[in-house]
């Protein structure tokens, strides 16, 4: 044998180290000494037999050997560990929490507050966002229902996706394709088509529906008072909500009670449930769909194939693949019907919540990406909040560590110093969730207004639990994980001995947090900022106009039957010389200063256009542009005050006018008219004017052409400008009027102020929205700024104390103590500009007029965020400035 | 008689141990298994038979001293109980006996 080098010297070969690794993490402790030192002499042995390098061969085959169970099990411990979640444990943890929390009250009072205002916000909005995502699934057989919606190319629009199919295709579909279970289709009323006559008053509807046999067979109803085959067992039923028969009649028993609409008596047969809040048929008035199959006419008019006009559900089979069943529809069509304009397919009916690209709907659709944003925001705040509570504990390690050193001493071990923590933060966020929980009830008036649905805050219903627990388990890991591992990793020694504990790198993530909490709320008050200004500017766009001096009245449509043209063509005259009267009665009022006739309910416009009918020199054949079209007498614009870029406005005193036309300059530009306008061949008259083009609807949309014409017969809409100051005696006056010229008749007005803000409702919405969560989540960052520089200044107390004998000014002495946090806050601005800059432009891509975003936004947003830091550092800093340092200093 | 089994590389294992008289441990094993058996066996197969004797009772071990070459680790030694002696000697026993059974020229089988 070779000799051996002595043990020790650095030329004697040592066994592969990455082996040695492997076998001291898997053999059992009790095992390894006397294992390894076998494995090492060997190793020893065989260099000398083979050489070093089949020797290490060979180590390792040993090594990998020497996995077997036996190896691996460890022994049992000599002593009995109690179990780690034992009672007087956990006692005793809750215990000193109890104690700590106590005595620390500053600290106990910011942490649990902003956890419990975060909470509060999180629950809410989270509440909101899953009634969202639990939209239509309290029907049975939820997944296997499925809307019918076409792709539709018209001369206005190509590929518009409509909810509507025709009216034969629900039988078609039922007697033709086996993989239907069940099909039902349904229609909606026209806008305040509807009026409702209860023993004399008017209850208009804005939207009612008809529905078939089957829809109570697909969707779900709780019936309170009839049933839905009483009701749809005579056509002049009705079915109302719980809510809409207390309206009606005050009371909900009203099964038999007759209501007219128009000059038909229906009887109501059934009373149900409101409509939960996560469903999409938001409506209160059902009518059986048979009365629209009463007269010749109707019964005519159903037997289409060509329009669209029935919402079609269908209920597959569980074998069903919808992908075919949408192929089978679409060769209905091409059997039956002339025009190849709809390509169906099939939508389902939880997908059908979040569908926001039909242009006209008569369902609640929610932009999916609300959805998202929401929940981001709802967990930003949560985040934000916790990060206080993990920044104020850390900073408390100082004041901790002794505990945990003597806790470590007397034989804690680490899982057990862990579990402390968490108990420690359990009960902590137990108390901000029982908080929020009381919150949460108290916002929830509020909450429901703004939402405009009704949540109920039921801790028994089984979502709202999960919600809370799910909350719960988020906070309590967030606050809980990183302290419980940062504190149960003192080594007790190091703590003794008075080394720093770990001070550096806990200082630079506590800044690192403190810059992400800032940056979340620059961003959101530069979202405030740029919102507000968007808002701003789209409402001075419309203030060309005294909006709170204008407003429409509507007289609705008599239903007359009529029989002949004659008859029409009579009845049409006696209207128009009705309304005529009226308006010349209108103009005496002394309230009223200006009237005007229009076809439209209001110059507010939400986007219907219409294409056809018009005609000029120069128009190639085919060329159908949509335009909106006023038909207006020539008073309007003494009320709107159009600036016209040339020609002239209407001339009462020239009776060609009626044939005349004025453009806006959209339209002359997409009609590819050439100078000289004024003039030009348009229908029957000729281009008068043109006029500066006008917002008639809200800027997410660009401005159309728009076509004005003076001659409109039966134009049931008044425009009507009060006098300043008058407008509830003007309309008072009006109403009169009306009552006068239409009795029996419901008569619709608003005002046009209360219309743009319904136009802009979403926008100030969002406004309302962001100003609340960047209010709370500049709250909670200043709670934890509070905390943390109550700290620190607290630690520092004796070197400020030193200062102000050595003559420091209390000035000097803020500064020093705000500085560090203020460039934290200079970090966050400049991590916080980009994404926010990002963020507002994509917001702002909705619109297509728009404010442009400037430098002045960020830096006010800047200046904003510095001065509520400096507001909130120099609270603590000031008043330790002012301390008299013989306090500070006197106990050594 | 009811006896533990012991397996035949158990059995050589324990006659290794009662052998080396209270100073047999793994490596030594090995080594002297290897040497005088004509085996290749390796350390953890060792290692492991001694576990298995250890469980039923057949040898009991305690620590030695360290060497160099072990990196200052100590023995663990083995030495044979008096229940592994018994268990030896009545195998010893049973063979002889059975070997006094065996004529001194058997007849051998021709064909493989």
């Amino acid at each position: 044998m070779n000799p051996k080098p002595p043990a020790g010297s650095p030329d004697r070969p040592t066994p592969p180290r990455l082996a040695d690794r492997l076998l001291e993490w898997f053999v059992a402790p009790h095992r390894l000494e006397t294992l390894q030192g076998d494995l090492h002499e060997e190793f020893a042995y065989q260099v000398g037999r083979v050489g070093e390098q089949r020797a290490r061969w060979r180590y390792w085959r040993e090594v990998l050997g020497f996995i077997r169970p036996y190896v691996i099990k460890r022994a049992k411990s000599e002593y009995t560990s109690p179990f780690l979640l034992s009672s007087v444990m956990l006692r005793n943890y809750f215990k000193i929490a109890w104690r700590n929390s106590i005595n620390q009250k500053m600290h106990s009072v910011l942490s649990v507050g902003s956890l419990s205002v975060a909470i509060t916000a999180a629950i809410l909005i989270m509440m909101w966002v899953q009634n969202e995502l639990r939209f239509d699934t309290y029907h049975s057989s939820i997944d296997r229902i499925f809307l019918v919606t076409n792709q539709h190319q018209s001369d206005i629009a190509q590929n518009v996706i409509v909810e509507n199919s025709p009216y034969l295709l629900a039988a078609a579909m039922r007697q033709q394709l086996p993989d239907v279970e069940l099909v039902t289709h349904m229609a909606r009323s026209q806008k305040n088509e509807v009026t409702l006559n209860v023993n004399g008053n008017y209850f208009t509807e804005e939207f009612t529906v008809y529905v078939d046999q089957d829809w109570f067979r697909m969707f779900r109803y709780e019936f309170l008072a009839g049933s839905w085959q009483s009701f749809l067992a005579h056509p002049y039923s009705l079915m109302l909500t719980q809510s809409k028969a207390r309206q009606l009649f005050n009371d909900i028993n009203v099964t038999g009670r007759r209501i007219r609409i128009d000059s038909t008596e229906y009887v109501v047969q059934a009373v149900v449930k409101d409509n939960p809040v996560n469903s999409s048929f938001q409506f209160d008035v059902y009518i059986p769909l048979s009365v629209k199959l009463i007269t010749k006419t109707q019964r005519e008019e159903a037997q289409y194939w060509l329009y669209p006009t029935h919402k079609t559900f269908v209920r597959l089979r569980p074998s069903a693949n919808p992908t075919q069943t949408a192929q089978a529809i679409a060769a209905l069509y091409k059997a039956n019907r002339d025009k190849d304009d709809l390509s169906p397919s099939l939508l389902p009916l939880q997908a059908l919540h979040f569908q926001t690209n039909f242009n006209i709907t008569a369902f609640e659709h929610t932009d999916v990406r609300n959805v998202n944003i929401f929940t981001l925001l709802a967990l930003v705040l949560l985040v934000s909040a916790c990060v206080n509570y993990v920044n104020l504990s850390i900073a408390r390690t100082g004041i901790r560590s002794k505990e945990i050193g003597i806790r470590k001493i007397v034989g804690a071990g680490r899982s057990q110093l862990f579990s402390q923590i968490m108990a420690e933060s359990a009960l902590i966020s137990l108390i901000a969730i029982m908080l929020s929980v009381l919150l949460a009830n108290v916002c929830l008036p509020a909450f429901n207004t703004f939402t405009n649905k009704q949540f109920i805050f039921d801790l028994t219903e089984w979502h709202i639990s999960k919600l809370l627990l799910g909350t719960w388990v988020v906070t309590l890991l967030l606050i809980s994980v990183y302290p419980a591992l940062l504190l149960s990793s003192i080594n007790p020694l190091n703590l003794f001995r008075g080394a720093g504990l770990f001070q550096v790198r806990n200082t630079s993530i506590r800044k690192g947090l403190i810059t992400v909490q800032f940056s979340i709320t620059v961003l959101m008050v530069i979202g405030v900022i740029v919102v507000y200004r968007q808002i701003e500017y789209m409402q001075r766009q419309h203030n060309a106009y005294n909006r709170s001096q204008l407003l429409t009245i509507q007289v609705p449509d008599e239903h007359v039957v009529i029989s002949s043209f004659e008859q029409a063509q009579e009845q049409t005259k006696k209207l128009q010389f009705r309304l005529e009267a009226l308006k010349q009665h209108l103009l005496t009022q002394a309230a009223i200063k200006q009237v005007a006739r229009m076809n439209l309910e209001s110059v507010v416009n939400d986007g219907y256009r219409i294409s056809g009918g018009i005609d000029w020199d120069g128009r190639s054949p085919d060329y159908q542009p949509s335009y909106v079209s006023y038909g207006a007498d020539s008073d309007l614009n003494t009320i709107m005050k159009f600036k016209l870029v040339q020609g002239r406005w209407f001339d009462k005193a020239i009776s060609s006018d009626k044939e005349n036309t004025i453009l806006n300059e959209t339209a002359v530009k997409q009609f590819g008219l050439t100078q000289p306008v004024i003039g030009k061949r348009f229908n029957e008259g000729v281009i008068i004017g043109v006029v500066k083009d006008f917002y008639y609807q809200n800027m997410h949309e660009k401005i159309g052409p728009v076509v004005i014409k003076a001659n409109l017969p039966n134009s049931r809409s008044f425009l009507i400008e009060t006098q300043p100051g008058q407008a509830v005696p003007a309309l008072n006056q009006a109403i009169a009027a009306f009552k006068s010229a239409f009795p029996d008749q419901p008569l619709f007005y608003s005002f046009m102020d209360e219309e743009f803000e319904a136009l802009y409702r979403n926008d100030t919405k969002a406004l309302q929205f962001m100003s609340i969560i960047s209010g709370l989540s500049i709250l909670i960052s200043c709670m934890g700024l509070l905390g943390i520089t109550a700290l620190s200044t607290e630690q520092r107390q004796k070197e400020i104390g030193i200062r102000k004998v050595l003559g420091a000014s209390v000035a000097s002495i803020v500064a020093l103590l705000s500085k560090d946090f203020l460039k934290l806050v200079l970090v966050a601005i400049v991590i916080a500009s980009p994404v926010a800059w990002y963020a507002v432009n994509r917001w702002l891509q909705d619109f297509a007029y728009k404010v442009s975003i400037e430098w002045g936004v960020f830096a006010l947003a800047g200046v904003f965020a510095l001065f509520v830091a400096l507001l909130t550092v120099s609270i603590q800093s000031a008043k330790a400035a002012l301390m008299n340092p013989v306090k500070s200093l006197r106990n050594e | 008689m009811k006896r533990t089994y012991l397996g035949e590389f158990e059995e050589i294992v324990l006659l290794m141990v009662a052998g080396m008289d209270g100073e047999a441990y793994g490596v030594g094993i090995t080594h002297k298994l290897n040497e005088e058996t004509d085996r290749s066996v390796r350390l953890n197969q060792v290692h492991a038979a001694l576990h298995r004797l250890q469980e039923k009772g057949m040898v009991a071990s305690r620590l030695g001293d360290p060497t160099p070459e072990r990196g200052g680790r100590r023995k663990l030694l083995f030495t044979v109980t008096a229940y592994g002696y018994r268990t030896l000697q009545e195998i010893k026993a049973v063979r002889a006996q059975l070997w006094s059974t065996v004529p001194i020229t058997p007849k051998l089988a021709t064909s493989l």
